[in-house]
């Protein structure tokens, strides 16, 4: 302490203040009183004083100001000697040099928590290390008396949506004055919380577009704006998100469940949740701002162990609001917080859509908390459309915010890792950038929940997203651009650091062989100080060497020694890279090459593309009967090389060329296995135990294919590991979110499992050691495979478990003895069996704590066969709807399924079925089918059960799913793939032409076409029309939702009646003209060539401007301003209503039919196939006539009913499609006033 | 082995302001898918193959649906213009930039250029004089057959 005035410096005696340093003047520096105010003077120093950083003169001191002198910086603090006791003033100044530096984050939160106190309000940016990038005090309630106009509108948008009648109710609001006299700062966040939704509100109320904003808006909301130093207006992140929410119970937590919406537009359950989960994802990873700081302090202080645990806080965080914050968003309607896609779609998805051009938009790309991480973990670019609209939503960033993204870009935690070698870091901090860029991780899962959204929002009419411009129409499928851009932007936020991998020694394990031969390996895995924290339920990736035999065929069948030298293409370098010792590999021995390659069974793709590439017909038949996968790449290399193809070439090529090897076989991927071991809570994994079943089976005996035994490359390869006991693995740890305990240890668990399917379970009695109640089924065949485990012993001895075994080939059973579980007499059965007697005590567990039961959670894990088994038989003991009580159990995350391919041969038996069978199974009545992969599956339950909710699922009912389902990566994720077995009822029935052809003159000329070519066309035309029933089902459906609060879903709303004349005119617009004028007009070209050449190519047009030109079909397309203009009016509701509903069947039903009469076309080609033409060439005209036959009787039962409720099309004529940013009707952006 | 060693020394061909038709008697006589052409100096032209002589009878679109516009009608134009063609020069389908080989190449460079642009049948050209042209039929003989 020292009294004012004191002077700093180096000089003992002429000093009050001494900093003992070279850089330091003698007499420094001077701190005094002049005017109440603190003022601060050089005494003309040689190095300078410093305030913020900034060199100073003379300079009056704010609380929170930085001073540095030299090596030193000095804080200080004002004490009033007769307002505190508790500091002596006789102490003496203390000082010392800043060492280490003060990391550059931590100054910024300092100043920034200071600072803010200091002013009293929070304008400069929310930042503290409490509350994260989240408001300190919680957001205002209430203005003062003078702007309560303000307050009473916000609780009354919900109705003025409902009835339209809210532009009115703004024209008439006074204009109140927003200037700093009349509105304190403290009270500006609300502002422009209160009146940025409002002007948004007046925007897109009507789906047409007001001339402007009105006064009582726009003055005031620029005024707020410009306060904030925002020159356009415009709703930003804060505004909508961060400063919208407020506690219901404000002592308690600040989670969904005890907050709401601030300012709610419809108030609505989609906005609800979208909006506040969206903001509790940000106040989850509140701690993570400290975790960076600690962990750029612990690099600068060369601390490994705090590194490790800041980033285990990290970690912790990003998979708690990724796996429990996030998937508050859930589609499901049966779910606890349901987000209806199409609600969203149509109310919250385009609210933040800016109202002035050049306006930023509130995007996720603007979170100041993913900037923050992007930051720390050193995203590489921001080149990507979405990127660079990322950089430039971060130049509006509030100036802490801003401050901190710069200030954490100053340490490399990455280098560090790096630099370290510590594989316990290394293990840490990979798993961190898997947790939020990984594609089960943050990134991951909001690039598959983010293409559901859009692709829902976009084919019920939405066509812009919030952020980029991103706009199309029903075919050009925008949300797979959004996606693909997705895609890029995960990839440029992935620092550069090696492979994702974390090696583990392989202890000696056991073997347990059943009598039939088949065999389990029980194996432990040693993964000590790797850094390995996993959580129970989760999967180990195993990369899998092929062995020696398979390697010499497969050498012999390319006519090489092995020793050839073979080039890596990028995707093999990368693969390779998480082999231990093959980090920097670019060139493999071709031996070692095929060590590493996937050499069996041969995937569809490498099938095909060796179709291409070597034209041997004898392979090309295999793969067109679906076949491939009964063959291995020696056998089919020793086929092609018979049928004249040279196969050295797949060695000798250059990796650049299509025939390289690296082109054409992939490496092998990371083989999942359940981790049946946990560690204890918070510690790191020293072993990880896995329950390997043993895959052999015989191929089949077909002309496509012959005999011989195959073995699975993963589980035999561990078994050879398990018996040498030290050989080195590549690991990657897949988390597995929808498979866990409970959160709470108390709540009882029921475990299914065949055969090794038991792992998960064994991982989850480890970590369930609490009070809760487990058990466990099991199913095996023979007591020789009952492998006995001390681990279950012990879980039985000590109370937690009761384990029940299900032997279905042999008469026996499982006893314990208090000690030991044993073999005994009993009867054979399967788990199924014995879940139907014990019905009553499984319903006991299962049934929900609210209806008194003791709302067990349940698990099954085993092949699809037995789980689909095993669910069935759930549904039995249930009093009452089955089915429902399961669709129950998912939506309340009660069930988990890990299902696994066992590969039992290919699966060519069973039903097969018909393009026409398939496209006729898309509504309620008929059941719902899809076709992926050439499989037909009954989705019929499954909708209920879809994790990305039911939307999705009828969107691709009646049609073949395959691209949808691969774009968001569920084929490659074996969790979810092997689960398409439990719902698969056969197989498409594959046509045969034969080398048919005809000609067809189009466009382009005369042609010759394969007779297949024309099938095609017909039956994506199919699909084409399934797609749209699809999309215009959910469209209509809105009808039925509450899409505003307070409102009977039953009553057809104005608001809602504007979305169906919407959708009707989107329906004319962008569904049917494309569907007459393109895709039926080719349909009917190709047909008329190849049957019937006396057929004049122009009649269809000539019948299509026919039907243009009648006055029904004028009058149906004109008249639709009209109903808009009567509902608009708001004074014949009762007319509006009846021509919704004629809108809605009408274009229902039109679709119904030009499907039913494409159908007898495609039904023509399944009947007689190669002699269509010849057999059927009139039925196939027919169709495509009846078709648009169907279109013309659409257009006269329109306008007959048009007609009927005295609706004209008083001379308006079609509306034109204004030039629009996507939003149904809405126009372009309102230039800025002024 | 060279191009002069293994080419066929001569080759068919027709002159500059020949008739359509003259052209198709060429190919049907000679059985030879690619005519050589030469000009009113009797130096290398160009070449003119039977596929141009085909293609030149096919109707586009408009041309069909200017005349009645079915299948049938496109068939019939095909053979009416056949007949209109045949008293025109063959001068407009003459493909005049077409790649040659000098009698002194390896063969396979000539092999190489043919497959790579799918040419049947290449001239073989020293100093704007034609001397010969080459097959596949002649490659096949000489470096398989032959061998």
């Amino acid at each position: 302490m020292c009294t004012l005035p004191a002077t700093l410096g180096r000089d003992t005696r002429a000093a009050a203040v001494v900093l003992d340093d070279g850089m330091v003047s003698r007499r420094h520096a001077r701190l005094e009183i002049v005017d109440d105010q603190l003022v601060l003077t050089d005494l003309g120093s040689s190095n300078g004083t410093y305030v913020n950083d900034a060199r100073v003169t003379r300079r009056v001191l704010v609380p929170g100001d930085r001073l540095r002198i030299g090596r030193y910086e000095l804080t200080w603090m004002f004490l009033d000697p007769e307002a505190t006791g508790l500091i002596d003033p006789r102490q003496l100044t203390m000082l010392r040099p800043v060492a280490p530096p003060r990391l550059p984050a931590r100054r910024v939160v300092e100043a920034a928590e200071a600072h803010n106190r200091a002013v009293g309000h929070e304008l400069d940016g929310f930042l503290s290390l409490a509350h994260g990038f989240l408001p300190v005090e919680p957001p205002l309630t209430a203005f003062p008396d003078s702007h309560r106009a303000w307050d009473e509108m916000s609780g009354r948008l919900p109705g003025l949506f409902r009835r339209l009648s809210l532009r009115r109710a703004f024209d008439a609001m006074p204009v109140l004055d927003a200037r700093p006299e009349a509105l304190p700062d403290r009270y500006l966040l609300r502002a422009s919380t209160l009146l940025g939704v409002f002007a948004h509100a007046y925007q897109y109320m009507a789906t047409d577009p007001p001339a402007a904003l009105p006064e009582s808006l726009l003055r005031p909301w620029t005024t707020v704006s410009r306060r904030l130093g925002k020159e356009i207006p415009a709703v930003s992140y804060i505004d909508l998100f961060f400063y919208n929410w407020r506690l219901r119970y404000p002592a308690g937590p600040r989670a969904l469940d005890n907050m709401d919406l601030l300012v709610p537009t419809w108030d609505n359950a989609a906005e609800r949740v979208f909006y506040l989960v969206t903001t509790e994802f940000a106040m989850g990873l509140t701690p993570v701002l400290g975790a960076m700081l600690d962990a750029q302090e612990a690099v600068v202080a060369d601390d490994p162990a705090a590194l490790e645990a800041a980033l285990l806080v990290i970690l912790d965080r990003l998979r708690h609001v990724t796996q429990a914050i996030y998937p508050q968003i859930d589609p499901n309607p049966r779910g606890r917080h349901p987000l209806d896609q199409v609600l969203w779609a149509k109310t919250v998805g385009t609210a933040g859509v800016p109202i002035f051009d050049g306006a930023p938009s509130p995007s996720g790309t603007a979170q100041p908390q993913i900037h923050a991480l992007d930051a720390f973990l050193e995203r590489r670019d921001y080149d990507s459309l979405v990127g660079r609209q990322s950089t430039y939503l971060a130049g509006f960033f509030p100036r802490h915010w801003q401050e901190l993204v710069a200030a954490l870009r100053e340490v490399s935690v990455r280098r560090y890792v790096e630099d370290t070698r510590n594989s316990t870091l290394r293990g840490v901090y990979n798993a961190v950038l898997d947790a939020y860029l990984g594609d089960r991780g943050w990134m991951g899962l909001h690039r598959v929940k983010a293409y559901g959204f859009l692709e829902v929002a976009f084919k019920v009419g939405r066509q812009v997203t919030t952020g980029a411009r991103f706009t199309g129409l029903f075919k050009d499928r925008t949300w797979d651009k959004v996606d693909g851009e997705l895609a890029v932007v995960r990839d440029e936020r992935r620092p550069p650091v090696g492979p994702p991998v974390v090696f583990g020694t392989a202890r000696r394990g056991r073997v347990v062989t059943a009598e039939s031969g088949a065999w389990t390996c029980h194996l432990e895995i040693d993964v000590t100080g790797q850094g390995v924290h996993h959580l129970p339920g989760d999967r180990v990736g195993v990369l899998a060497e092929n062995d020696d035999e398979l390697v010499r065929r497969t050498v012999a069948a390319l006519q090489a020694t092995g020793d050839e030298l073979v080039r890596l293409t990028p995707e093999w370098r990368a693969a390779v890279a998480c082999r231990e010792g093959y980090g920097e590999a670019d060139v493999l021995p071709l031996r070692t090459l095929l060590r590493f390659a996937r050499l069996r069974p041969i995937g569809r793709e490498v099938a095909k593309r060796l179709v291409t590439l070597t034209a041997v017909g004898a392979w090309r038949r295999v793969v067109d009967a679906r076949m491939e996968d009964q063959w291995e790449l020696w056998d089919v290399l020793n086929l092609l090389h018979a049928g004249g193809y040279d196969v050295t070439r797949l060695w000798k090529a250059d990796p650049h060329q299509d025939d390289a090897f690296c082109a054409v076989v992939p490496p092998e991927p990371f083989r999942l296995y359940s981790i049946a071991s946990a560690p204890p809570p918070g510690e790191p994994a020293s072993t990880l135990r896995l329950v390997v079943a043993g895959l052999g089976y015989t191929s089949a005996r077909t002309p496509w294919s012959y005999p011989r035994e195959r073995q699975g490359t993963a589980s035999h390869f561990l078994r050879r590991v398990s018996a040498e006991g030290r050989r080195r693995l590549s690991l990657r740890i897949v988390s597995t979110p929808r498979f866990r305990p409970p959160a709470d240890p108390a709540t009882p668990v029921v475990m299914f499992a065949a055969g090794s399917g038991i792992a998960p379970f064994l991982g989850f009695l480890a970590a369930r050691t609490g009070p809760g109640e487990n058990r466990l089924y099991l199913g095996i065949r023979t007591p020789e495979e009952f492998a006995e485990r001390a681990d279950l012993d012990a879980a039985a001895a000590g109370g937690r478990l009761r384990l029940s075994v299900a032997f279905s080939r042999a008469d026996a059973a499982i006893g314990f003895d208090g000690r030991r579980h044993a073999v005994r007499d009993g009867r054979r059965r399967r788990v199924d069996d014995v879940i139907r007697v014990e019905a009553d005590e499984l319903w006991e567990l299962l049934r929900p704590t609210g209806d008194g039961g003791r709302g067990a959670y349940v698990y099954v894990c085993g092949s699809a066969r037995f789980a689909a088994s095993v669910l069935q038989a759930l549904t039995g003991i249930v009093p009452g709807d089955g089915r429902e009580f399961l669709r129950g159990l998912v939506a309340d995350g009660r069930l988990g399924t890990d299902v696994f391919t066992t590969y039992l041969g290919h699966a060519q038996q069973g039903p097969r079925f018909e393009v026409s069978d398939l496209a006729r199974h898309n509504t309620a009545e008929t059941g719902y089918w899809m076709a992926i992969g050439g499989a037909v599956f009954d989705v019929g339950e499954f909708l209920h059960l879809h994790i990305g909710g039911p939307h999705i699922i009828r969107n691709h009912a009646g049609l073949d799913a395959t691209a949808a389902y691969r774009k968001v990566l569920h084929h490659a994720h074996a969790e979810i793939d092997a689960q398409l077995a439990m719902y698969q009822i056969g197989h498409l029935r594959r046509l045969s032409f034969g080398a048919r052809w005809g000609v067809v003159l189009t466009e382009e000329g005369l042609r010759a076409l394969p007779l297949e070519e024309l099938f095609r066309a017909w039956v994506r035309f199919v699909y084409l029309l399934a797609g749209m029933e699809n999309a215009l089902t959910a469209d209509y459906g809105f009808t039925t939702a509450v899409t505003t609060s307070g409102e009977d879903p039953r009553e057809l709303t104005p608001f809602k009646a504007q979305y169906v004349v919407e959708a009707h005119r989107r329906f004319l617009v962008s569904y049917l003209d494309g569907l007459v004028h393109d895709d039926l007009r080719t349909l009917w070209q190709l047909t008329a060539g190849f049957c019937d050449p006396h057929l004049d190519i122009r009649s269809f047009d000539t019948d299509l401007a026919a039907m243009s030109a009648r006055p029904d079909t004028g009058l149906v397309r004109d008249s639709v301003s009209s109903v808009r203009r009567l509902l608009l009016a708001g004074d014949d509701s009762g007319r509006v209503t009846a021509m919704c509903r004629v809108y809605m069947e009408g274009d229902v039903r039109l679709l119904r039919d030009l499907k039913s009469a494409v159908l007898d076309g495609v039904r023509a080609f399944e009947i007689h196939e190669a002699d269509v033409v010849e057999r059927a060439g009139a039925t196939l005209l027919t169709a495509a006539g009846d078709a648009l036959a169907a279109v013309s009787a659409y257009y006269r039962r329109l306008a007959e009913q048009t007609r009927g409720q005295g609706v004209s099309a008083d001379g308006g004529g079609e509306e034109t499609i204004p030039d629009d940013r996507g939003m149904p009707g809405h126009g372009g952006p309102l230039p800025l006033p002024g | 082995m060279l191009v002069s060693d293994v080419m066929t020394a001569f080759p068919a061909y027709i002159r500059l302001g020949a008739t359509i038709r003259r052209a198709a008697e060429m190919v049907s006589v000679s059985e030879v898918g690619q005519l050589m052409v030469l000009d009113h100096d009797g130096r290398f032209a160009g070449s003119l193959s039977e596929e141009d002589l085909v293609r030149a009878m096919l109707p586009g679109f408009d041309d069909v649906t200017a005349a009645g516009g079915t299948l049938a009608d496109a068939f019939r134009i095909f053979l009416e213009r056949g007949r209109a063609l045949a008293d025109r020069v063959v001068d407009p389908l003459v493909v005049r930039d077409a790649a040659t080989v000098h009698p002194a190449d390896e063969l396979a460079r000539a092999a190489i250029v043919m497959i790579d642009r799918g040419i049947r049948r290449i001239p073989v050209v020293d100093d704007r004089t034609l001397v010969g042209t080459l097959s596949r039929a002649d490659l096949c003989r000489a470096v398989i057959y032959h061998s």
